[in-house]
C-alpha cells in the first residue's frame, strides 16, 4: 500500500491515487481524496448561516391567531413564553435545539477554522471528536422548524385560532442547512495535515 | 518530493484548477446575498414598527404587556409593549408600539379606550372581547400635530371620528336624567345622541353636544327646536295632569328631541355650527312662538295666593299672553298688611297685531305701551288670581274687563307699569263659604247637645217602666194563650169523639148522596117510571143484539 492509497468515504474501499480526480472502483462515487477548496467553502457556510442566525431570532417565527387575538412569536419570546407559564421541559428543549445548538455549533466551527489556519498543534484528537459531534447533532436544530411546520398545519381552525410561519422560520431553515454544509465542507483532514509534511 | 511533484503537475497542467482558483471570490457572494437579505427583512420589520406612545388609563384590567392589541376600525395597528405604574400611582401607563402604517393616531386629539363587554341601556357591546381578551380601541383626530402621550377614555365616546354627521351645541339649565349617550329622537326614530356635556364655569348652564348622523343633520336649520324628552313627564298645570313619555329607551335613559318648523331659509354652515340651541322643558314650550319682546307688568295682591307659582300662565281672553316670573312679599305699613307683589311677563306678539294697531303717537315705545295700557285700565282692565283646576288648587293670572271696576289712577311713567288687581270670583266663593262656616261656629251647638242628651235620658226612663211592667203581662198572656190552644187539641184531635162523630156522620151523609144520585140516574133514563113504576130489564141491551153490522167483529 503507497502513501497514495486512501479509503472510499462511501464504501469504505481501499482505492489507489493515480489522478488528481478519481473513481472509485468499487462503487464509482466520484471524488476528490482530499476536500477541493475546504476552508474557503467552510468560512463562506459559516458566515452565511451566521447572516441567517440574525434574521431568525429578530423576525417572528409564527403567528397565532387564537380567538381574534393576533400574536407574533419570536423564537426567544416563544421560549420566554414557555418558560413563564411553568413548562421548563419544552422552554429548555426548544432552547437547546435552535439557540443552543446553533451557537455551539458556530463557535466550534469558528474555532476549528481557525486552529486549522494556525496549524494548532495541540489537542489535534478532541477537535476531531468535537467534529464528528457537531456533524452529528447538526440536524437537530430542525426540530424548530419541524414544530413550527406540524403546528401551522393542525392548528387550522379558521377564525377559531390559526397559526401562520412567518419569515423567521425560512431564516432559521437557511441557517440550520448552511451550518450543515459548512461542517461537511471542513475536511478533519486538515487538523492532522502539517504531520505529512 | 514525490508527493509535490505530483502535486503540482496536475495544477500546473489542469486549466480548470487556474479557472476555478479565478472566480473563486465569487462563493463569497453567498454570504453577502444572505446578509442583505436578512438585513432587509430586519429592517423592513423595524421599519413596519412604528412609533411608541404611551396610554394612561385608571386601570389595567385586562391589559396585557406583549399581547393586547390597539385596533383602529377593527384592524390591528399595534400592541402593548409594557404596563407600568404611573410615578404617582394613580393609573397605569400601557407604552404602545405603533405600527408603521398606523403613525397617523400619534396626533393630538386621537383618543384610546378600552374594549370590554359592556351592559348598556341601549344593547351589549364587546361581546367578542369575552373570547379574545380585552383590546385597545382608537379613534383618529383630525389633527396633523404629534403627540406621544395620551390619556385613555375610561368608557367608549359615542361620538367617533368616521361617523358622518354633525355636531350641534344645545344649551340646557338642567341635565335632568340626561346622559352621554342619551338618544336624540326625530319623530321618535332615534337620529343622534348626545356626545359629552360640560358645565360652563360659572355653572349657569350646561352645553349639550349633540351628535346628529348623517342624512339627519340636514333636518337642523336655525329654527330647530329642542326639547327635553327625558323619562315621564308627569306634570300638573292649569289644565289639570299630563303624562306623557316617548319611547321606552327614552323613558330608561332619557333623551332629547328635536322637530324643525318648515322654512324655506337657506341655512348658512357657518353660523349653524356656531348657533346654539336652547333646550326647552318640553314640547309644547319648545313648539311655541318664540317670544320677541316682552312687558313687564307688577301686580299687587291684598289676598292669599296659595297655589300661584313661578311660570304659571297669565290669560288674557282665553289665550295665554304670558307668565309669572316672579312673586314676592311686600310690607305695607299701614295696617301692618303684607301684600303680594306679582310680576308677570306678556308677551304681546301673542295678542295678535296689537303693536302694529297702536296709535303710532310717539316713537317711545315704552311710552306707547304706557299709554295703551292706561286707555285699557280706564276700560276695566283688571288683574286677577283666578282657580284654574279645583283639584290640584293652582292659580293663573287673568287679565280681563270689569266694567264694574271703580276707576283707579295709572301712573304711566312708573316701570314696570303697575296693573291694578281685584278679588277673583272664586275668593268670593272662598269668602261666602268662610262666612257659612263663621255661621255654624255661632250656632248654640252646645246647648243642643245638652237638650239631646236630656230627651235620650227621658227616653231610656221610658224604655226601663216598659221592660218593668209590660214585660210580664205580656208572659201571662202568653201562657194563657198556650192553655187555650191544649184545649182546642183536645177537642179537635185525631181521638176526640167530636171528630169521630162527625166522620160517622159524614159517611152517612155521603151514602145519603149516592142514592140520590142513583135515583136520578135512574129517572133521567126511564123518567115513565115515575108513573109506570121500575122496568124490567133495560132496554139499550136488546137493541144492541137486534141491529146486525157485516163489518162487525165476528170471530
Amino acid at each position: 500500500m503507497t502513501q497514495n492509497a486512501f479509503i472510499c468515504p462511501v464504501c469504505n474501499s481501499l482505492c489507489d491515487e493515480h489522478f488528481h480526480t478519481q473513481i472509485c472502483p468499487c462503487c464509482k462515487t466520484s471524488f476528490h481524496h482530499k476536500k477541493k477548496l475546504s476552508l474557503t467553502k467552510s468560512y463562506v457556510f459559516l458566515s452565511t448561516a451566521v447572516c441567517c442566525y440574525i434574521p431568525a431570532n429578530m423576525l417572528p417565527v409564527m403567528q397565532t391567531n387564537l380567538f381574534g387575538n393576533t400574536q407574533n412569536n419570536t423564537i426567544m419570546s416563544g421560549i420566554i413564553d414557555f418558560w413563564l407559564s411553568g413548562s421548563y421541559g419544552i422552554a429548555a428543549i426548544i432552547f437547546i435545539a435552535s439557540v443552543f445548538i446553533p451557537c455551539f455549533k458556530f463557535l466550534v466551527l469558528f474555532f476549528l477554522l481557525l486552529s486549522t489556519k494556525y496549524q494548532s498543534q495541540t489537542g489535534k484528537s478532541t477537535r476531531t471528536k468535537l467534529y464528528f459531534f457537531i456533524d452529528q447533532i447538526g440536524y437537530w436544530s430542525m426540530l424548530d422548524v419541524i414544530v413550527v411546520a406540524v403546528i401551522s398545519a393542525s392548528i387550522q381552525f379558521k377564525s377559531l385560532s390559526t397559526v401562520i410561519p412567518d419569515y423567521g422560520i425560512l431564516f432559521f431553515a437557511a441557517m440550520v442547512i448552511f451550518t450543515m454544509l459548512a461542517t461537511i465542507c471542513y475536511d478533519p483532514y486538515l487538523i492532522w495535515k502539517d504531520i505529512e509534511s | 518530493m514525490n508527493i509535490s511533484e505530483e502535486k503540482k503537475q496536475p495544477l500546473s497542467a489542469s486549466p480548470v484548477i487556474v479557472q476555478s482558483y479565478k472566480y473563486r471570490w465569487m462563493i463569497w457572494l453567498l454570504p453577502l446575498i444572505a446578509f442583505v437579505i436578512g438585513i432587509l427583512m430586519i429592517l423592513q420589520n423595524w421599519i413596519s414598527s412604528g412609533p411608541e406612545i404611551t396610554i394612561s388609563f385608571q386601570t389595567a384590567a385586562g391589559l396585557e404587556a406583549g399581547k393586547t392589541e390597539i385596533k383602529y376600525k377593527d384592524i390591528r395597528v399595534g400592541v402593548i409593549k409594557s404596563i407600568q405604574l404611573s410615578d404617582d400611582g394613580q393609573h397605569i401607563i400601557a407604552t404602545v408600539t405603533l405600527n408603521q402604517n398606523a403613525k397617523n393616531l400619534a396626533t393630538q386629539g386621537t383618543r384610546f379606550w378600552v374594549v370590554r363587554p359592556r351592559l348598556k341601556i341601549g344593547g351589549i357591546t364587546g361581546i367578542d372581547t369575552l373570547l379574545s381578551g380585552v383590546y385597545i380601541a382608537a379613534d383618529q383626530g383630525n389633527s396633523t400635530q404629534e403627540k406621544k402621550q395620551f390619556v385613555g377614555l375610561e368608557s367608549p365616546p359615542e361620538v367617533i371620528q368616521s361617523m358622518s354627521g354633525r355636531t350641534f351645541t344645545v344649551r340646557t339649565e338642567d341635565l335632568g336624567s340626561l346622559d352621554i349617550g342619551s338618544p336624540v329622537y326625530f319623530k321618535r326614530v332615534q337620529v343622534g345622541r348626545i356626545s359629552s356635556y360640560k358645565l360652563k364655569d360659572n355653572g349657569e348652564y350646561i352645553d349639550l353636544q349633540v351628535f346628529i348622523d348623517a342624512p339627519y343633520d340636514q333636518l337642523i336649520t336655525p329654527n330647530t327646536r329642542f326639547w327635553n324628552a327625558s323619562g315621564v313627564d308627569l306634570s300638573v298645570n292649569a289644565n289639570g295632569f299630563h303624562f306623557k313619555t316617548e319611547t321606552l329607551a327614552a323613558v330608561m335613559a332619557g333623551g332629547i328631541s328635536f322637530s324643525t318648523p318648515v322654512s324655506k331659509k337657506m341655512v348658512n354652515e357657518n353660523t349653524l355650527h356656531n348657533h346654539i340651541f336652547l333646550l326647552a322643558k318640553d314640547q309644547q314650550m319648545a313648539l311655541s312662538e318664540k317670544d320677541t319682546s316682552s312687558v313687564t307688568f307688577i301686580l299687587k295682591f291684598e289676598q292669599s295666593l296659595h297655589g300661584l307659582s313661578v311660570d304659571a300662565p297669565v290669560i288674557f281672553s282665553s289665550i295665554q299672553v304670558g307668565r309669572v316670573t316672579n312673586i314676592a312679599l311686600d310690607y305695607n305699613p299701614s295696617g301692618y298688611r303684607f301684600p303680594t307683589i306679582v310680576t308677570i311677563e306678556v308677551y304681546p306678539n301673542r295678542m295678535g297685531k296689537v303693536l302694529e294697531k297702536l296709535p303710532p303717537s310717539s316713537s317711545d315705545m315704552q311710552h306707547s305701551i304706557a299709554l295703551f295700557t292706561q286707555d285699557l285700565v280706564n276700560h276695566g282692565l283688571r288683574a286677577k288670581a283666578a282657580t284654574s283646576n279645583m283639584l290640584t288648587g293652582q292659580l293663573y293670572i287673568a287679565l280681563d274687563f270689569n266694567k264694574q271696576a271703580s276707576p283707579v289712577a295709572f301712573d304711566t311713567t312708573q316701570q314696570p307699569l303697575i296693573l291694578p288687581t281685584v278679588y277673583a270670583s272664586f275668593d268670593q266663593m272662598q269668602d261666602q263659604i268662610a262666612s257659612i262656616v263663621s255661621k255654624i261656629n255661632n250656632m248654640p251647638l252646645e246647648s243642643i247637645g245638652n237638650n239631646l242628651n236630656q230627651t235620650l235620658n227621658n227616653a231610656n226612663t221610658s224604655l226601663t217602666a216598659f221592660n218593668q211592667h209590660i214585660i210580664p203581662e205580656i208572659q201571662a198572656l202568653m201562657q194563657q194563650l198556650t192553655t187555650t190552644s191544649a184545649h182546642m187539641n183536645q177537642f179537635i184531635g185525631e181521638d176526640a169523639p167530636f171528630a169521630i162523630r162527625t166522620e160517622q156522620t159524614m159517611q152517612e151523609v155521603q151514602r145519603t148522596m149516592r142514592s140520590v144520585r142513583n135515583l136520578t140516574e135512574m129517572l133521567e133514563n126511564n123518567p115513565e117510571s115515575l108513573l109506570q113504576g121500575k122496568p124490567r130489564a133495560p132496554l139499550y141491551l136488546e137493541d144492541k143484539n137486534a141491529s146486525s153490522f157485516p163489518s162487525s167483529k165476528a170471530p
